[in-house]
């Protein structure tokens, strides 16, 4: 489960890295929509930064199972 | 008072608070290499988090951030990303490293290979790899202090005064205290650094442009280029995706292997604490944040300044702000080129005498005189650093370009090292040796270059592809020594 697990999470990651590049970034390259004032690929990468932080958060906290202290 | 005394007197304090800090953090640690080099592992999780995170904040992001935002626009994200991604790798290979890292007691990022490989050669390149990547990082710290305290005294006092003096605290308290008095400044500077961040990033487009948003929106109506993904290259022009993607490949690639990150994989007090660590990591990219707002809003206010690095400071002293504000300012700053300076030094000095002296020259020291050796191994680099910084005629550019090109060539290895029994001793050096040449190669000839995708891309796949036919082509190792790594 342990093995499974973190690749499972490798897989997520690699699909977050893909989306912060080439090809999937020039999706939505345009300035517009704003959101909360910031233009749309800033809140884009922002959105990518605040998903790998909650992703792993929640990896650790509830699927991870290491033994060590 | 004259508004330069102030500020430079806010810089002094500054000065004299980190060196009391740096000096007394190492009061409680061992006297031998692994109380210096990995701080008896026992960090925490709020030292770790600053350790790591305040190296971010270098000369680089506190002064290139804002020029890059400034400059070159929406390229400037490829900051946050890789930010973000940067330590993930380690979430993934640290736990393991940390737990080889207790059983064989390794304090060194070549120790491991060393150990998994039973090779003095991959210990002695990753040496040379290493100090050559180190020290123009290094120099750059130190050129950016001598710029600040050049800017504090409104030019009185020269660049190779300010670099020494702030160079001369930082090797005072790493000489003292090691990678404690490593740890404890660069939480006192990171928390320096993020409230100076926020407030100014805050402050700077409400002052110039009425709030972020405005800010932004004056910047699509005028400059809509400077928004649009991936923003521009140096000269100016529309960045191609080569060149934005495979900066955040190679930064993602290499950061997490870069040997003053890696080392402070030992420092942690427990593999729960390094986990924890890695996962709040990215949190500091929202940190980079603030950093570019300020390098924004000098695009319509501040036109035509060149060279763009130098946006935050004119904007700084060309506002009227009181002089303690740009004294903290300038603080920030040197902060910024300290905590990276200090981790740089401490892992070089470490470097260089367990991976090189005590490999290839002589192998029998005792623990005392091999931290005597470090710290004045610490000393030495900081010295050449120091030189190369002073002296105008050595250029740094080409070996800037290389560092990360250089560093990301390790990260192979690593997976190879945890990951692939096959792997051997020949493959490894093979792909070190083939992706370092390949990464210099496509560097020095521009007829190779494709979608100004980074040389050391290129060097990566020249790398994996050596050190597969390579180590297929020689004797695999005893399957019993490298199930201890690959199944830690």
């Amino acid at each position: 489960m342990h093995s499974t697990g973190l690749r499972a999470l490798a897989i997520v990651f690699a699909a977050i890295f893909v989306a912060t590049m080439w090809p999937v970034y020039p999706l939505v390259r345009q300035v517009h929509p704003f959101v909360f004032g910031l233009p749309f690929p800033l809140v884009y990468v922002l959105g990518l930064t605040l998903l790998s932080f909650i992703v792993l958060l929640l990896f650790d906290r509830y699927v991870h199972q290491d033994d060590d202290p | 008072m004259t508004a330069w005394v102030t500020v430079l007197l806010v810089t002094v304090v500054y000065l004299g608070l980190t060196l009391a800090v740096g000096l007394f953090s190492g009061r409680t640690m061992s006297s031998g290499t692994e109380g210096y080099v990995a701080g008896d592992r026992r960090m925490g999780f709020f030292v770790l988090y600053f350790v790591l995170g305040a190296s971010i904040f270098s000369a680089f992001a506190f002064l290139g951030g804002p020029g890059w935002a400034y400059s070159r626009g929406a390229a400037a994200f490829y900051i946050i990303s890789y930010t973000s991604l940067g330590l993930v790798p380690m979430y993934f290979f640290g736990p393991r490293v940390a737990r080889l890292g207790r059983q064989f007691g390794y304090v060194t990022q070549a120790q491991l290979f060393m150990h998994r490989y039973h090779s003095r050669h991959i210990s002695a390149l990753l040496a040379v790899i290493s100090l050559t990547a180190f020290v123009p990082y290094l120099t750059l710290q130190m050129q950016g202090a001598g710029y600040v305290f050049s800017i504090v005294t409104e030019g009185r006092m020269p660049m190779w005064a300010g670099a020494g003096i702030t160079y001369g605290v930082v090797l005072l308290y790493v000489f003292r205290s090691g990678v404690m008095g490593v740890a404890w400044t660069n939480t006192f500077q990171g928390i320096l650094m993020l409230g100076l961040a926020w407030g100014l990033g805050l402050y700077l487009p409400h002052a110039l442009h009425g709030g972020i948003g405005p800010m932004f929106i004056r910047i699509a109506d005028t400059a809509p280029n400077m928004l649009t993904a991936p923003g521009l290259n140096a000269a100016g022009d529309p960045w191609t995706w080569g060149g934005y993607s495979s900066a955040i490949a190679i930064s993602v690639f290499g950061f997490s292997v870069w040997p003053h990150y890696f080392m402070k994989i030992y420092t942690a007090e427990s593999i729960a604490t390094l986990r924890k660590t890695i996962i709040f990591y990215p949190t500091f990219a929202f940190f980079v944040l603030p950093i570019l707002f300020i390098g924004f809003s000098g695009v319509l206010a501040f036109p035509n300044v060149t060279p763009a690095d130098t946006i935050l400071p004119t904007i700084v002293t060309s506002l009227g702000l009181p002089a303690i504000v740009v004294g903290l300012f300038c603080a920030g700053a040197l902060a910024a080129s300290m905590s990276s300076g200090d981790a740089i030094v401490h892992a070089a000095g470490s470097v260089l005498i367990k991976d090189g002296y005590r490999v290839l020259v002589r192998s029998s020291v005792t623990d005392a005189d091999e931290t005597r050796m470090i710290r004045w191994a610490v000393v030495g680099i900081g010295g050449i650093a120091y030189y190369v910084a002073i002296s105008s005629e050595i250029s740094l550019v080409l070996l800037l370009l290389l560092s990360y090109g250089f560093i990301a060539q390790i990260f192979p290895a690593l997976i190879a090292a945890l990951c692939w029994r096959r792997s051997t001793p020949a493959g490894v050096i093979a792909g070190l040796v083939v992706g370092c040449l390949a990464t210099i190669i496509w560097n020095l000839a521009p007829a190779l270059q494709w979608q100004q995708i980074h040389p050391g891309i290129w060097g990566l796949a020249a790398n994996t592809a050596v050190l597969i036919a390579v180590s297929f082509a020689t004797r695999p190792m005893n399957p019993a020594h490298v199930d201890e790594f690959v199944t830690a």
